[in-house]
């Protein structure tokens, strides 16, 4: 769109090298940005986007190569990046929860040299900020007052406060509900407007189409792509790209519907949700679709034991259940992939094995005393089944990509033999590719007899996979369709009434 | 939580024209941090003694040496279990004075056999070590509030039942297992590393070491992968509690006496051992080599003092030092692993991100701070 005006990069890198142990990040990669462009950065788990990302915002060393800001080689360090014009937006919130929202937006940069912080002039700057960017949100409000959208807007704004030249989004609509990602998606071309250069990372490609004037691909740390105008391309020609052949999306296929398995009557939790009645049968798969905070998550970990229901009762092959933690759902045959991969799923000090096997370690020992050889072999099938890119069995899965980090889990679940599997957010932050094969594996496990109930804020997701959807509102179960009925307007017109 | 990138103050001698310097400085702090970093400051260490006092390698001293660290050890295998999970235990001193006096009562004043006055002392510290582990679990005190609270209540304890005196005789089963000798070697010695291989099994090799490890690294997702959190918190403790009634048990047949102060202000040397052996206070990380290495290190310490006749009380000022010492190496070690083995960890650490202002105790911050810039 805005090629005409700009030829010159603002931020560009050249020979990008960053080794892990057992792993190269990036392989001699070359990248450049330039000023009024959205650019987007695609590629699957673990291809290097992230790493790219932290070398650009001075985060991380290269090993070999440097970055260039208008030609000059910037220092690799924060400090040097900042002053560069470079703001990184991160994934989660990065603001701190118990200041203001104007301190947030003025954040190390109080003014003042005295070292005394003017409140006057602090809300003065970030007022005018914030005024750009989202003008409703109070500027006195903590930060942890903020939805996950909002705390987006101000980190933004604290890009502008700061005269950011470049702004750097790493999947900012992951954790957005659908009209937070409009909004963002405003403010992003109202950026690209006023000349800035962005670099947005995405595993959504519709969202890569609707915004990229430039797309780079990346795979295995080199770019197979680079600086492609998007009208070149399509949704095929950059999966093909990003994966080096076609993949087959799931697509799907009717399956024999069993006995009920999975049945709530009338759960109740105060604040969170009432009169949820459920019911997934064997062989089938049930979508929970619904706004963010509709009360999906906290049904879900319910009926997995992990939090108290206050009424009502769930049954699962016809025998009531005492759910008192999750140790009990697991031991019912319930499985959960919960919500948030770091809070609730990962343990950053483990290995990718032992992360697996977690969840049964009942079943990979004898006496308490683990069988490591058993442990081993199941590591190794759900890495080469889910196709987890991991030097090792025996890497931490600290240093894992953040999909990769979610297949474990998955992998954890998976590994449990669950009679129910309960799957919130599942793909969240996961590639196309390996997406596909998620749903390929959760329709498998449905073949064989498993319930599934899955939570997804993705429509498109939710649709392709379930046989039935139920919409919740406010806490309430406001409809159900099946799958002939689930279009995307009809859950809508529930959902969102 | 991450909030680096607008914090980071410039850090001269970063920048990217100075890759090799930091690479070198990079690599050697990695290896100095890791578990072969404190095996070879234990070796250097030992070699400048060996330069400053011609006595340190004679086999007498290097067994001395290895008694001297008997004791400690036993309390320290059992303060790296409650550690792992992200936990402490200030009461060990005091269990073990509890300890000491109660299993010396039941024999001395009871008159009942000497077995049960072990066992008595036994089933005390591990009934201490539930009682913490209840106020930590169920009651949700913070373990550093609650353990202070037993140490309190045990010293007053053993002092009210002893008269704040000295009970004898001591058995000589007890006076005996820590003398005993074969070849010249205390048999303590080996009996100590046989507790701490076992104590090493339990963790590589049990699903409750795994589940401690879990536990201590994210103590939400463990309870979501099924995890009881709370009984693995509650063993930790109780074993650390056994582990001290024994080393209060062997402090009595050291010093030939129940006595109220066995184990007088032990704590901190302990938790110092076991930090400086490479378990996080932050927990989920950590093992019993590294355990065994930093007891050695402080004992080595202690010896040293002795050896180059520095006033004895100087001993608890170089201690401190030490102390320090580790707990800086903890933060840095924590910051550094939060990098992903980023080079930059050394050059440029965020003066006041998240992480490093929360408090150590809580795990919530240690992950999703670690997390947020490990990933995407
Ligand atoms: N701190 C680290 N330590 C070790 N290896 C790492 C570290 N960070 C990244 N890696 C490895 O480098 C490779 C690239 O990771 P990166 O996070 O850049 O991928 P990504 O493209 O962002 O993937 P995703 O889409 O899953 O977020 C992966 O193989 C990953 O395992
Ligand atoms: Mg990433």
């Amino acid at each position: 769109m805005s090629d005409s005006h700009t030829s010159i990069a603002v931020i560009e890198a050249r020979g990008l090298v960053k080794r892990f142990p057992g792993v190269v990040a990036l392989a001699g990669m070359d990248f450049e940005l330039q000023a009024g462009e959205v650019h987007c950065l695609v590629g699957e788990n673990g291809a290097g986007k992230s790493t790219l990302i932290k070398i650009l915002s001075g985060f991380y060393v290269p090993d070999e190569g440097g970055v260039y800001v208008d030609g000059e080689p910037m220092q690799a360090n924060t400090a040097a990046a900042k002053a560069a014009g470079i703001a990184t937006i991160h994934q989660e919130h990065n603001l701190v929860p118990n200041l203001s929202v104007a301190e947030n937006i003025l954040l190390g940069d109080w003014g003042g040299k005295s070292g005394i912080v003017s409140k006057q002039a602090v809300r003065a700057r970030a007022k005018s900020a914030l005024d750009q960017v989202a003008p409703g949100i109070d500027l006195n409000a903590p930060a942890m007052a903020l939805s996950t959208g909002e705390g987006q807007m101000v980190e933004i704004a604290r890009a502008i406060a700061q005269d950011a030249r470049v702004v750097i989004m790493d999947e900012p609509t992951t954790a957005l509900a659908d009209h937070d990602v409009a909004k963002l998606f405003t403010l992003v071309n109202d950026l690209r407007a006023r000349g800035l250069a962005i670099l947005y990372v995405s595993h959504k490609l519709e969202e890569v189409f609707e915004l990229a004037d430039k797309i780079t691909v990346i795979r295995d740390g080199q770019t197979v792509a680079s600086s492609v105008p998007a009208a070149q391309l399509n949704t095929q020609s950059v999966v093909r790209l990003m994966v080096g052949d076609n993949v087959n999306m799931y697509e799907h296929v009717p399956r024999q519907r069993g006995e009920v398995v999975l049945e709530a009557r009338g759960l109740s939790r105060a604040g969170a949700f009432a009169d949820v009645d459920l019911q997934v049968h064997a062989g089938e798969i049930v979508g929970l679709a619904g706004l963010i905070g509709a009360g999906r998550t906290e049904v879900a970990r319910c009926i997995y034991g992990a939090d108290r229901l206050e009424k009502g009762v769930v049954y699962l092959d016809g025998k009531k259940l005492t759910l008192r933690g999750a140790r009990s759902g697991i031991n019912a045959g319930i499985a959960l992939v919960p919500e948030e991969r770091k809070q609730q799923g990962i343990i950053p000090g483990l290995s990718v094995r032992e992360n697996t096997t977690l969840s049964l370690l009942k079943q990979v020992s004898h006496w308490g005393i683990l069988k490591l050889g058993i442990e081993r072999k199941l590591a190794q099938k759900y890495i080469g089944d889910l196709s987890i890119k991991t030097p090792t069995a025996e890497t931490s899965i600290r240093s894992l990509s953040g999909g990769n980090q979610q297949k474990v889990i998955i992998a954890r679940c998976l590994a449990s033999n669950p009679r129910v599997l309960i799957l919130d957010e599942p793909t969240k932050g996961i590639d196309i590719g390996a997406k596909a094969e998620i749903h390929r594996l959760i329709e498998q496990l449905a073949r064989t007899g498993v319930a599934v109930l899955i939570i997804s804020s993705e429509l498109p997701e939710l649709l392709a996979l379930s046989d039935r959807v139920v919409v919740m509102r406010r806490g309430r179960i406001v409809g159900e369709l099946d799958r002939a009925a689930a279009t995307k307007e009809n859950v809508m017109s529930y959902a969102a009434a | 939580m991450t909030i680096s990138t607008h914090l980071d103050s410039p850090s001269p001698g970063s920048g990217a024209t100075q890759p090799k310097k930091r690479k070198l400085t990079g690599s050697v702090a990695g290896r100095l941090i890791g578990a072969q970093g404190l095996l070879i400051v234990v070796l250097a260490f030992g070699a400048a003694l060996s330069f400053l006092s011609p006595v340190f390698l004679s086999p007498i001293n290097l067994i001395n040496l290895l008694y001297q660290s008997t004791i400690l050890g036993v309390f320290a295998i059992g303060m790296t279990f409650v550690i792992l999970t992200a936990g402490i235990d200030v009461s060990v001193g005091a269990t073990a004075a509890v300890t000491s006096v109660l299993s010396m009562g039941v024999i001395v004043r009871m008159g009942m056999p000497d077995i049960v006055g072990i066992f008595a002392g036994l089933l005390i510290g591990i009934i201490i070590g539930a009682i913490n582990g209840l106020m930590v679990t169920k009651l949700g005190i913070s373990p550093l509030i609650a353990t202070l609270a037993t140490l309190s209540a045990g010293v007053g304890l053993a002092f009210a039942y002893s008269d704040g005196g000295n009970i004898t005789p001591v058995p000589q089963i007890l006076t005996s297992a820590v003398n005993a000798k074969l070849f010249g070697i205390p048999l303590l010695i080996p009996a100590v590393l046989i507790i701490a291989f076992i104590a090493h099994l339990g963790l590589t090799r049990t699903t409750f070491g795994r589940s401690i490890y879990a536990v201590g690294g994210n103590p939400e997702a463990a309870l979501l992968a099924g995890i009881r959190v709370d009984r693995i918190k509650m063993l930790a403790y109780v074993i650390c509690g056994l582990t001290a009634a024994i080393a209060g048990l062997l402090l009595t047949g050291r010093l030939a006496s129940g006595s109220p102060r066995a184990g007088d202000g032990l704590e901190l040397t302990v938790i110092a051992a076991v930090v400086i052996g490479g378990t996080s206070l932050f927990g989920g990380q950590g093992n019993i080599k590294g355990t065994l290495l930093g007891v050695l290190l402080i004992s080595m310490v202690s010896n040293a003092v002795n050896l180059l006749g520095i006033p004895s009380s100087y001993d608890k000022i170089v201690q401190g030092a030490v102390i320090f010492a580790a707990a800086a190496l903890d933060v840095y070690r924590y910051k550094y692993v939060q990098r992903g083995l980023s080079r930059r960890a050394k050059l440029a650490p965020p003066p006041s991100s998240s992480a490093s202002t929360s408090t150590p105790f809580s795990p919530a911050p240690t992950d999703s701070a670690a997390s947020s810039r490990a990933e995407n």
